[in-house]
């Protein structure tokens, strides 16, 4: 059967996995507020959580650097102390928690690190580049572009054609959730081209016989034609 | 969160139960007799929750530091309605695209176009994705997958 005079396009995009950088300005704000909020603080309810006259709270009381007290008489160049319930007033309190293990190195938490051994490799194809932000699926097949598939006479939706061209063409060990069954966009040309939005789960990518990278919106930009860049550019 | 009333109704069913909830008293003087069980646990519940003597001074700010701190929260408003403004005109020339697409595709194609326009029902996002986290996990991307035998 002849296909169809239209494509199937799909626009494959790996979410990000970690939050995004906040910049400068973000970060000076959110401590401003971090600040704040702890100058604002209720004194810490101690014997809430360590019960009177027990080891914990000995531990507890030990780590604590008590407020300066207010004697009579005594000039005090930072202001006259006012001192309630063991907390400056006019302060932040500083709350010394006892770790866990006693060693004070065990109960540490080291997290995982932000950038990943593709990120220094410079590896395109890998799923596990630019944890922060959107990745696409590009291809090079004569020229860089979204992937996209001829629409047989039998195929009924344009979603489902565009899924199963994706796994003919990169294998079926991919896992995608397709947004809606509603194109995204055309991309005019000789035989238009319905772009359908998916996001990929798990799986990989591996296409035998040409090309392909998860870039970017700037690194799309960079690679692929700047009409053809024009016609997708809403899109990332 | 209790409420302090709450707070003292459950505080007086423990230290006086004798006391009905109909007569509310507090007794001010000086306790001579042993509290009743657990009325200590709940003593330190209720003072937990009450802000008495746990408040910190009210921040008196300098007239220098409350023009900083306007200056701090405009800017702050800036960069929020800047953000909100990208987004906008982000979605509008997304839904944009959208409608020329359908436009194009019922010319096209009506078939297809139904196909593309019928509403999904109880349409859900799928439980395998993932939120964004400060830090990634220790395996970040899953790659050996295979679709689930049928």
């Amino acid at each position: 059967m002849p296909p169809r005079p239209l494509r199937a396009g799909i626009l494959l995009s790996r979410n990000p996995i970690v939050t995004k950088e906040p910049s400068a300005f973000v970060k000076a704000f959110y401590h401003y507020q971090d600040e704040l909020e702890r100058r604002l603080m209720w004194t810490f309810p101690w014997y809430f959580y360590f019960k009177r006259g027990t080891l914990s709270q000995r531990k507890f009381d030990s780590l604590q650097k008590g407020p300066m007290p207010r004697h009579k008489g005594v000039y005090y160049p930072e202001g006259i102390p006012d001192v309630k319930h063991n907390r400056e007033r006019r302060s932040k309190q500083v709350v010394n928690l006892p770790s866990q293990s006693g060693d004070g190195e065990g109960d540490k938490i080291i997290p995982q690190s932000r950038t990943t051994q593709a990120d220094e490799k410079k590896d395109v194809r890998s799923l596990e580049r630019k944890l922060d932000s959107t990745l696409y699926l590009v291809i090079n097949n004569k020229e860089w572009r979204l992937p996209s598939f001829e629409v047989s006479e039998e195929a009924t939706s344009l979603h489902e054609a565009a899924e199963a061209g994706l796994r003919e063409l990169g294998g079926s060990n991919i896992n995608t959730w397709t947004v809606s069954s509603t194109p995204a966009a055309v991309i005019k040309g000789e035989v238009p081209e319905f772009v359908i939005k998916s996001h990929i789960l798990h799986g990989q990518f591996t296409p035998k016989d040409f090309d392909f990278a998860w870039l970017t919106k700037e690194e799309i930009k960079e690679k692929v034609k700047p009409e053809y860049f024009s016609s997708v550019e809403a899109l990332l | 969160m209790m409420n302090w009333k709450q707070g003292l109704r459950a505080f007086q069913a423990v230290v006086r139960p004798h006391i009905s909830a109909a007569q509310p008293t507090l007794v001010r003087a000086k306790r001579t007799t042993k509290l009743a069980p657990g009325a200590s646990r709940v003593i330190n519940m209720v003072s937990v929750i009450s802000a008495r003597k746990k408040q910190p001074r009210r921040l008196k700010m300098c007239k220098e530091d409350q023009v900083r701190h306007q200056m701090i929260m405009a800017a702050w408003k800036l960069h929020l309605r800047d953000e909100k403004a990208e987004r906008t005109n982000k979605l509008k020339a997304q839904y944009e695209k959208i409608t020329e697409a359908c436009d194009e595709l019922q010319k096209l194609d009506p078939a297809l176009y139904e196909a593309a326009t019928a509403r999904e029902k109880g349409k859900r996002f799928s439980p395998e994705m993932r939120i964004p986290t400060d830090t990634p996990p220790r395996q970040p991307w899953q790659f050996d997958w295979s679709p689930p035998d049928k």
